[in-house]
């Protein structure tokens, strides 16, 4: 059975690209959904059976830390694994972002091979 | 471990990797190194880098190459993008070009701050002396252009 994934980006074109590469990666995704900024993917999760969250960090009104810190305090959303895609490679804002439950993360630009990678054992 | 690359083949492997990734675009050294892009056909989008050290980096290319992007990644019609589609690709485009060229150039694992990208408006700003030019294009000859402005960032180089 198919997948649903969350795209969460604040950038349109970014989402395309992540959903191509997503498509391109061989993951058998029912669903691909998307989300402006974290307030819109609460949204999006409350709403919708999600199985894997891809999320950018540096968003407006609700960044990616402050989207996995509101997931982790919802027990009907909080186990649902989220990877991170940033450009910065910091080891401190990863490591942040793993202590809020973020289960791993892509730096751009990536390949649909480096998706796989990550995404496949989470699902 | 991260191999440091001097500055110029910093920034040539932070382009050709992102262009390629993103946008499936393969580019090379311009035959040419002292063509310039005619003004009239020239947009371009800028983005400070504001640590470990200030300076900015700026992305150049034709309005036709960027209408080919956009259409290739929204998968539509050049007749069919909007101004605010391809002003978004570029700004994605300079933003990770920058994020991995400091990536190569910085030590491992030392931070950096970057800010966000902005879409150049009117006439482009005259460089700065000792501003480094890195002149490219794609398979098809169209030209793409990107500089790093400041002295600060240009002396990683050293």
């Amino acid at each position: 059975m198919g997948k649903t994934v969350l795209i969460v980006d604040d950038s349109n074109t970014m989402r395309k690209i992540v959903s191509r590469a997503l498509r391109q990666a061989g993951i058998d995704f029912d669903e691909i959904l998307e989300a402006g900024d974290g307030q819109e993917a609460l949204a999006v999760l409350g709403a919708n059976k999600v199985d894997v969250v891809l999320s950018d960090i540096n968003m407006p009104n609700m960044s990616g830390l402050e989207f996995l810190k509101a997931k982790a305090e919802d027990p009907a959303i909080k186990d649902i694994p989220v990877v991170m895609i940033s450009t910065e490679t910091g080891a401190d804002i990863i490591n942040e972002a793993k202590s809020y439950g973020a289960k791993g993360s892509v730096k751009k630009p990536f390949t649909p091979d480096l998706i796989n990678e990550t995404l496949g054992p989470l699902l | 471990m991260i191999e440091h690359k001097p500055l110029y083949q910093a920034m040539k492997q932070a382009a050709s990797n992102t262009l390629e990734n993103m946008v499936f675009l393969e580019v090379m050294e311009h035959y040419d190194q002292s063509y310039e892009i005619p003004p009239e056909d020239l947009t371009w989008a800028s983005l400070l880098i504001q640590d470990p050290v200030q300076g900015e980096i700026r992305l150049a290319m034709t309005n036709e190459l960027l209408k080919k992007l956009t259409a290739a990644v929204f998968s539509l019609d050049e007749e069919e993008i909007t101004q605010a589609q391809m002003d978004d690709i570029l700004q994605e485009l300079l933003n990770t070009i920058a994020g991995l060229f400091m990536t190569n150039l910085l030590a491992d694992n030392q931070t950096f701050q970057l800010g966000l990208p902005e879409h150049g408006e009117g006439e482009f700003p005259e460089l700065e002396p000792g501003s480094v030019a890195w002149k490219l294009m794609t398979a098809d000859e169209d030209p793409l252009q990107i500089f790093a402005i400041g002295a600060p960032l240009v002396a990683l180089n050293d």
